[in-house]
């Protein structure tokens, strides 16, 4: 017996002994730990963690999360862990600073009625009445607070980005300027129609979210107070101007820039016959900076895309008829950086750019080069198309036959990013007229080099802040397009506006799809769009041909009021119906087929994985079996 | 101390090889971590190139089938008397204990291992974080470990397999419930914060999880280890307790 109670009693140490350890490295261990992924994607970035680290007066958050539903959805339970998680790295970086707690409101309760009026976004899930409420609330000691409406599976890369947004807004509750040099779109007088012009609506809404400064195109200095600069359409920028903007950068200003290389809205100089032919005039750049960092927009050539290309009505022989116009884009959703707020929180999901230029690198560039990180992309299906005679839409349908797409999407806005020199080594530029005095001001500190790595937005079309991109372009109506353009720039300004620590973080943790899955997608994509091309153009043929036979056979009405086809007329209907059924048939084959494709290399590789190594194992074992069986057989009859 | 250690570790593991169980076993083992990735976590339609599915799947297989390994270690040789034969060898009880323990996680290790084609089938698909991957594998095998380690220890406190089977199950499944809400309701009614908090701590499923998305805290390493540690001391206390009864 008292050997028995020895061991139970040894036993009961041993657990003691377990659990105290484990209590121990609870609290000792904590923070010891190694990120093996490739992209240290559990690990705050140094700019959160500096962001939370210096913030004074203590802030709030308080997460709203159903438990319930979200312990029966893997995919939230998994995204609600994680959230926890960061917030709480955040919590623990801030040294106290940040007081976070979790709250789970019961269905039908007042809290939940709270959390509704909080901001805080709840999602009935099924018909029983369950609800999904997965957001964040923040507030400060000013009163001022901040609330994460959702957080959704699809977003987890840019989920610390979005916490840290939500900590700085809180900790620096200030409103920034913008300063706006713009040549077009910011109102005016317009000499054709002598009348003043109103400034287009999207530069027009910035007013509402930020401070806003006008600076003249002929500033020889962007003022001090301005935390952004929009540059829209820099035509003809003097010397000074530049380098007021050059400057501007390297004091670590953000800068945002629209170019063009054939803005489709600027006027342009109507009395120059040769200007309006080639467009030059409707032409701007930002080459004498931007080829300086290493970084280049392409200047008479546009981005053509046969799969965003949007369909639009031309004027032909008289008529309207559809056409694809090629560089009319759609940016729909693959076109979009899904890892840049800037384009994730388009509103609705689309940007629509109009013969916008191609970013690119400039190789031939001295000293650092901008790295580019390209926030709007063109299809594989796109190419670069002269910009000559692009001027007139009504020719547009000539294009599709001679369009040639090249490799890769082309970058049409982008984030440069990075430490850069000044594009004017030499100190300021001379002054157009030597000063009265030459010697009474001496510029005041030239920068050689960025204070900070420069963080600039570049995008390469300025048509798409115009307001006639915001309705119907042909019929002239009001009736809005939709995309998602003005919330473009507001996001790309409010971006901009974030601390250099808040811009830092960027977005890890990418999906990876599986390429090979993509790759039959995308090629039978493409196949489908080739097959749809011909069937249309089989279709128009059809349709042409039946017109001529109404045309120039006179259709007889009966009697009793019906119409009686030609023989000619109902061989050209019927040859219609053939076409549009055959077509039809083709289509959904292709469709099929890809399918078909995917599926079959999914059961390949279930197959490989579920059913082929038990197989061999098992194979394995009967035949060591069979060979065992066999030896012991030879032994006994050895033996005998 | 630990004598005798490596003939017990050869004897074991090549038992394993002679019986069709253990290739039963793998084969079990294999086939379900295929369906639980392809059936029921639509791994393929999923159109991720990770195996997060795979791995999530692995405490749930281990739930049953490493008490199926751990339950003959000791319980067969007390039932069939060969324990006293196994003891009367010149092997110390230390080395004999290790030996048998670390033959079946050797076993477990080859079971997993020979996933392998899952793991070439997500580099043929797509470009997989590799080093998150081998810390799934990792973090999976130290799971398997911990489980076989208590089940090493309720197997030798028992003669019926089948009791050890159920227990061994039983007490898994607490450790992989641990800091769900029901296990913790269980404590919170009596215990103080702390003690409920340890309790969440000792939660299979989230120590696996960080290990398994390419996370290695340390407190996750000492967890397994020591769990281990205290299992396989256990397991000889009670191997020494009844040879002397």
């Amino acid at each position: 017996m008292p050997r028995q109670l020895a061991t139970l009693a040894t036993l009961a140490a041993l657990l003691v002994v377990f659990v105290a350890v484990n209590m121990l490295s609870a609290v000792g261990l904590r923070g010891a730990r190694l990120d093996l992924t490739a992209e240290r994607l559990h690990t705050l970035t140094d700019g959160a963690r500096a962001i939370a680290r210096d913030i004074e007066e203590p802030i709030d958050l308080t997460l709203y999360t159903t438990d319930q539903v979200v312990v029966d959805n893997p995919a939230y339970r998994a995204l609600a862990k994680r959230v926890r998680e960061i917030i709480g790295e955040f919590a623990a970086e801030s040294r106290g600073k940040i007081r976070f707690k979790v709250v789970s409101p019961e269905p039908w309760s007042d809290e939940e009625r709270q959390v509704q009026d909080a901001g805080v976004e709840i999602r009935p899930i099924n018909q029983k009445g369950d609800v999904l409420i997965l957001g964040l609330v923040g507030s400060n000691t000013t009163g001022g607070t901040e609330v994460i409406p959702r957080f959704d599976p699809g977003s987890e890369q840019l989920l610390e980005y979005d916490i840290a947004k939500l900590i700085y807004t809180l900790k620096t509750p200030v409103k920034r300027t913008i300063g706006v040099m713009a040549s077009i779109g910011s109102g005016g007088f317009d000499p054709r129609t002598m009348r003043p012009t109103p400034p287009w609506q999207t530069l027009d809404l910035l007013g509402k979210f930020f401070e806003r400064e006008t600076i003249p195109e002929t500033a020889d200095r962007i003022p001090d107070g301005v935390d952004i600069l929009l540059v829209v359409h820099p035509k003809d920028l003097s010397e000074t101007a530049l380098y007021a903007i050059d400057q501007f950068v390297m004091r670590g200003g953000r800068l945002l820039v629209f170019v063009d290389p054939l803005c489709f809205f600027d006027p342009g100089n109507p009395r120059d016959q040769f200007a309006a032919l080639t467009g030059a005039d409707k032409a701007s750049n930002l080459d004498r900076l931007l080829n300086a960092w290493g970084v280049e927009v392409t200047n008479d050539k546009v981005v053509g895309d046969r799969l965003y290309a949007a369909s639009q009505p031309i004027r032909k022989d008289g008529r309207l008829v559809p056409a694809q116009w090629l560089p009319l884009l759609g940016l729909r959703r693959e076109a979009l950086s899904r890892n840049d707020e800037v384009s994730r929180n388009l509103e609705p999901a689309i940007a629509q750019v109009f013969l916008a230029g191609a970013i690119r690198r400039k190789d031939d560039a001295q000293g650092p080069r901008l790295t580019i990180t390209p926030i709007l992309t063109s299809s594989d299906e796109s190419g670069l198309m002269e910009k000559m005679g692009l001027t007139d839409p009504n020719t547009y349908d000539q294009l599709l036959d001679t369009f040639a797409e090249d490799t890769g999407g082309h970058a049409i806005a982008a984030r440069l990013t990075g430490p850069i020199n000044s594009a004017f080594p030499g100190g300021p530029p001379a002054p157009a007229q030597a000063p009265p005095e030459p010697a009474a001001a001496p510029p005041a500190g030239h920068l050689k080099e960025s204070r900070v790595p420069a963080n600039i937005i570049l995008v390469a079309d300025v048509d798409m802040l115009s307001d006639q991109m915001q309705v119907d372009l042909s019929a002239q109506s009001v009736i809005p397009m939709q995309n998602g353009n003005a919330s473009f720039l507001v996001g790309a300004i409010a971006n901009l506006a974030g601390s250099p620590e808040l811009l830092s973080i960027r977005p890890r943790g990418a999906a990876r799809p599986f390429d090979r899955v993509e790759k039959i997608r995308r090629d039978a994509a493409r196949e489908f769009r080739e097959k749809e091309r011909k069937a249309q153009s089989r279709l128009d043929e059809a349709t042409r041909s039946l017109q001529t036979a109404i045309d120039e056979d006179k259709v007889k009405v009966g009697e009793d009021g019906r119409i009686d086809l030609t023989e000619r007329q109902k061989e050209r209907v019927a040859e219609l119906r053939k076409t549009v059924s055959e077509a039809d048939r083709e289509l959904r084959a292709v469709k099929r087929d890809q399918n078909r494709a995917v599926e079959q290399l999914g059961s390949r590789l279930k197959f490989i994985n579920i059913a082929l190594m038990p197989a061999l194992v098992a194979l394995l074992a009967v035949g060591l079996g069979a060979y065992r069986a066999a030896q012991r057989r030879a032994e006994r009859a050895r033996s005998a | 101390m630990m004598r005798g250690l490596l003939p017990v570790f050869r004897r074991e593991l090549s038992g394993y090889f002679i019986t069709p169980v253990a290739y039963v076993f793998i084969v079990i083992f294999l086939i379900l971590a295929g369906v639980f990735t392809f059936q029921m976590g639509q791994w393929y339609e999923a159109n991720q190139a990770d195996l997060r599915v795979f791995f999530n799947a692995h405490p749930w297989l281990y739930l049953f089938l490493i008490p199926a390994l751990s339950m003959r270690l000791w319980a067969e040789e007390r039932r069939g008397g060969t324990i006293e034969l196994l003891l009367t060898l010149p092997v110390s009880r230390a080395g004999a204990v290790l030996g048998k323990y670390l033959a079946a996680w050797a076993f477990a290790a080859l079971a997993l291992a020979l996933t392998f084609p899952l793991w070439i089938t997500v580099n043929v698909l797509g470009r997989p974080d590799n080093a998150a991957i081998v810390a799934g594998y990792l973090g999976s095998a130290m799971m398997a470990g911990g489980f076989l380690a208590i089940g090493a220890a309720v197997s030798a406190a028992t003669k019926s397999q089948i009791i050890a089977f159920i227990l061994t199950v039983m007490l898994c499944f607490g450790f992989l419930l641990a800091g769900f809400a029901p296990v913790l309701d269980f404590f919170r009614g009596w215990a103080p914060a702390f003690i409920v908090d340890t309790v969440a701590g000792f939660s299979f499923l989230t120590r696996f999880d960080g290990i398994a998305k390419g996370v290695l805290q340390l407190q996750d390493v000492v967890f397994f280890g020591s769990l281990i540690a205290a299992c396989l001391a256990a397991n000889l206390i009670i191997v020494e307790a009844k040879k002397a009864a």
